[in-house]
């Protein structure tokens, strides 16, 4: 599933490197004094030195922009290439998906037309394949830059979730395929000062290659998690764990509702959102309908957010939420491109009810906006452990021939002006909770703050 | 990493490139194979009036789909502005991702500085301190060094590791530690116009610390073709080709002639390593092993098929021969080695060939990068495609293509060298295996006269 599909990956490089590798591997000989150079006795036809000027129509063109560039090669592809090139939007999509992963930013990223459906079938709460909200986490371990495949939430109640698969595991291996996370011949420096021994030098150089090569790439890793149908036996790496936990994921789609609301008593409702879609607006209605109740828990537990669709940063079911059970106003903070400081505002029929909310590693983004407003202006208490830290304003935005794109379009702010990112939402009340559920250790506790 | 291994792709097409430079051939019908000669100017002419900016079209779809995202980041994306540099930086990636889709690892787009740098590492390379070098892990170790160069009479020896170069710019002494650096950073920093000073360092197994060599750069012309008699008892000769460039006919003639002079009954041509180069001379050298027919089979874009044929040559190799091949073995090794395997005219010896059947062609570009793109593919006599195909994530699946030897040796694990001094023989199970195929086909024709 992969609803957000935050991760983009070391993407087409690194496959462009696994390809390349084999090209000549380390047997490729260089000369520093010349066996190539004689080869270049041919070139001065295609006049190598003299670069641009080289072509009529480019040479009398002063047209140098990257814009002309693009559309030069494209030409020669289509006239020059061996085969026949007759796919133009296979083109466009390999162009805008390579373009932006060049952004090395995981949020932002390219979804062709199947992608995008997926994409938009599990922000209405349908899910495919393993059931997990992931995302690409950059870790520096010694020199080497790590991009590992990180759970941010598994979808309450499906495939990955029953499996046992907590936020924050680390998923290393698929189906015994390693997930590239580096290029492992970087391990080799640790050899260097040990170099005497050439073979194990070399045996290590070929164990490398082959885990390289037989590894599966990261954008392949997401696409197959998120549209898997056979069960897919996966390693995770879990903190506090000693050795990797090996679990089977059995795939089914399934549908989740976005957010139920129920009693827990005469006096105290119930309420978990997992996804804060058009689909939500129905519990939160009941929620704050709700004219019997002195008490709210809020469940954000495995809230994992993801890419807003429509213009507004703040959907409208979290503007609902917040607009009956704050007391309304700024309820939270967004810098846009150039710094560009807005305070997002919501109003509404306050509903002032002892307010408990629930959150865990799995609470991400929106819900984590959601969960500070509730706090710093609707005086909820915060149960459970801290959140993920997520605040990147993360927009869906449409492009032709039936694509998409995500787009890192800002960075929000609490109401009072507290930045979350990075090291998440500390609860005020903490203790080890796991997905959401009505009637566990956590709602127990939070009854107690609410009715207390 | 990245970097470095893109590097290497650079370097392998560009053996490629001129196999299409130069190449100028008649048509297989015309019969006359002896003008199958190297001008690049009919090439030259063809990329000259290809009508590519004239052609342009604004409303295409990749480059809609190119701009529009685009838009969208220079509007609203927060993160580093997407300035000048930016933008030029995303649409090279644009184009790269472009060329990926063709899921060919030989056409790739090359930006000022790679297109820069692979036109300074082949221009210069004729002055520098005479050392073949290799990528050995994270560092560049000595293959060897070529005879008669300042490395070779310095002492640099095969295996050396190199540790530090030192350059004297106008008297001012500056030292880098090369360790970890990509080849083509160390070659840039050893290489340099002949006469001047360097000092190589070098780690050298069984020696604690680094080794200085004081040199002088020079003027190199390495031989591409080296030989000798590698079995005197036996008269088993061996050529060893670096790759085919425009000396390496007349110097495979050289080495040809003077081995049957010592009275050479078998040859083992060695292909090992060599990356390709150029097209006619895959045809020339080739020449030398079949009597008759095609040697090479070319397809352009259209379609249309050309085959190019054997070359009556003066002096035509005939004597038992063993190719010795292995997966390095590329683009004009494989047409030389499926021409003889084709024509059953020696036997192949090693390993699974690298699998190159693709011609690319460089064309400049207007704001000082390059487009490598394959061009056309070829065929061996018997019409087969020695490409490798390539899985989605574009890895080579090995076995769909290249060419397969006759007997099949895989080096030991104990052979780590591509350095063929005496000492690394007793590794090389495909030599040992090449003398042994000769020497029970000698037997069985002692009587055998090779001229």
């Amino acid at each position: 599933m992969v609803r957000a599909l935050r991760g983009m990956a070391a993407a087409v490089l690194l496959a462009l490197v696994i390809g390349g590798s084999f090209a000549t591997g380390r047997q490729l000989r260089q000369s520093v004094a010349g066996p190539i150079g004689s080869r270049v006795t041919a070139l001065p036809g295609v006049g190598i030195g003299a670069g641009a000027g080289l072509m009529p129509g480019f040479a009398q063109s002063d047209d140098t922009s990257p814009a002309s560039t693009f559309q030069d090669v494209y030409t020669y592809v289509k006239q020059q290439y061996v085969d026949r090139v007759d796919n133009d939007q296979k083109l466009g999509f390999g162009a805008v998906r390579s373009m932006l992963a060049a952004l090395d930013d995981p949020k932002t990223r390219f979804y062709d037309p199947a992608q995008k459906q997926r994409l938009i079938n599990e922000l209405a709460g349908n899910y495919s394949g393993i059931g997990a909200v992931l995302t690409v986490v950059k870790e520096k371990r010694g020199e080497v830059e790590q991009n590992r495949l990180a759970v941010v939430a598994p979808v309450p109640g499906g495939p990955a979730d029953r499996a046992g698969i907590r936020p924050g595991d680390v998923i290393n291996y698929i189906d015994k395929r390693w997930v590239i996370a580096y290029d492992p011949r970087y391990d080799l420096s640790q050899l260097r000062l040990n170099r005497a021994n050439a073979v194990q030098y070399d045996k290590e150089w070929k164990d490398a290659t082959k885990r390289l090569a037989d590894g599966i790439s990261l954008p392949k890793a997401l696409d197959v998690l998120s549209s898997t149908q056979k069960p897919l036996q996966l390693v995770i790496e879990r903190a506090g764990s000693p050795s990797p936990i090996s679990v089977t994921v059995d795939p089914a789609p399934f549908v989740l509702k976005p957010a139920e609301y129920r009693r827990l008593n005469d006096h105290v409702g119930y309420l978990r959102i997992t996804e804060f879609n058009d689909a939500a607006g129905a519990a939160i209605h009941e929620a704050a309908q709700d004219t019997q109740i002195h008490g709210l828990i809020v469940d954000l537990r495995d809230a994992a957010g993801g890419p807003i669709v429509g213009t507004s940063p703040l959907p409208i079911a979290a503007q609902d939420l917040l607009g009956a059970f704050t007391r309304g106003g700024v309820v939270a903070n967004l810098v846009t491109k150039g710094n560009e400081r807005q305070s997002i505002a919501v109003s509404g029929e306050h509903h002032p009810v002892k307010l408990a909310v629930l959150i865990n590693r799995g609470t991400a983004n929106i819900a984590e906006v959601v969960a500070a407003a509730l706090k710093e202006r609707g005086g909820a208490v915060l149960i459970g452990s801290r959140s993920f830290g997520d605040a990147i304003y993360q927009r869906l935005v449409p492009l032709r021939d039936d694509t998409a794109m995500t787009l890192t379009a800002g960075k929000f702010f609490t109401a009072t002006g507290g930045d979350f990112g990075k090291k998440g939402i500390a609860p005020d009340i903490a203790m080890a909770v796991g997905g959401p559920q009505p009637d566990d250790a956590a709602v127990r506790r939070a009854l107690g703050v609410v009715e207390g | 990493m990245r970097r470095r291994l893109a590097r290497y792709m650079a370097v392998l097409v560009l053996v490629a490139l001129p196999m299409f430079v130069g190449f100028a051939g008649p048509d297989v019908s015309s019969g006359r194979w002896d003008r199958v000669a190297g001008s690049a100017s009919g090439v030259l002419r063809e990329l000259l009036t290809t009508p590519a900016a004239a052609a342009r079209d604004e409303n295409t779809v990749p480059f809609e789909a190119y701009k529009q995202a685009l838009d969208v980041l220079k509007h609203d994306y927060y993160g580093p502005p997407i300035d000048a540099k930016k933008t030029r930086d995303l649409t090279y990636a644009a184009i790269r991702g472009m060329l990926y889709t063709l899921n060919d690892p030989f056409t790739s787009f090359l930006d000022p500085d790679e297109w820069t740098q692979m036109q300074q590492t082949t221009r210069g390379d004729f002055e520098g301190i005479g050392a073949v070098l290799e990528p050995y892990g994270q560092d560049v170790r000595v293959v060897r060094p070529i005879e008669g160069s300042p490395a070779y009479r310095a002492g640099l020896k095969p295996h050396d590791v190199i540790y530090s170069v030192t350059n004297y710019d106008h008297g001012a002494k500056k030292t880098t530690v090369v360790l970890g650096k990509n080849i083509n950073d160390v070659v840039k920093l050893i290489k340099g116009p002949q006469g001047t000073p360097v000092d190589v360092a070098v780690i050298r197994k069984g020696h604690s610390a680094p080794i200085t060599f004081h040199l002088i750069r020079a003027h190199i012309e390495p031989p591409t073709v080296r030989y000798w008699m590698e079995d005197p008892k036996n008269k088993i000769g061996r050529i060893l080709l670096n790759e085919f460039n425009e000396k390496s006919d007349a110097q495979f003639d050289k080495a040809y002639q003077a081995l049957m002079a010592k009275g050479m009954r078998g040859l083992i041509f060695d292909l090992r390593y060599n990356p390709g180069g150029l097209l006619n001379v895959a045809i020339d050298i080739g020449s030398r092993f079949i009597d008759s027919g095609p040697v090479v089979i070319i397809q352009e874009k259209n379609g249309q098929r050309q085959a190019y044929g054997a070359r009556v040559r003066k002096h035509h190799v005939n004597v038992p021969v063993v190719v010795l091949i292995n997966e390095s073995s590329a683009s004009a090794s494989e047409i030389v080695a499926g021409a003889i395997k084709d024509n059953k005219a020696g036997i192949l010896v090693g390993t699974h060939t690298f699998g190159k059947g693709l011609v690319q062609t460089l064309f400049p570009l207007s704001d000082g990068s390059a487009l490598r793109l394959t061009t056309a593919k070829y065929f061996t006599p018997k019409g087969n495609d020695i490409s490798n195909k390539y899985d989605e994530e574009h890895r080579p699946i090995f076995g769909t293509g290249g060419i397969k030897p006759d007997v099949v040796v895989t080096q030991p694990d104990t052979f780590t060298s591509l350095d063929w001094a005496e000492e690394n023989k007793k590794n090389d199970a495909q030599l040992k295996k090449a003398i042994e195929i000769l020497r029970t086909r000698l037997a069985q024709n002692p009587g055998r006269n090779p001229q």
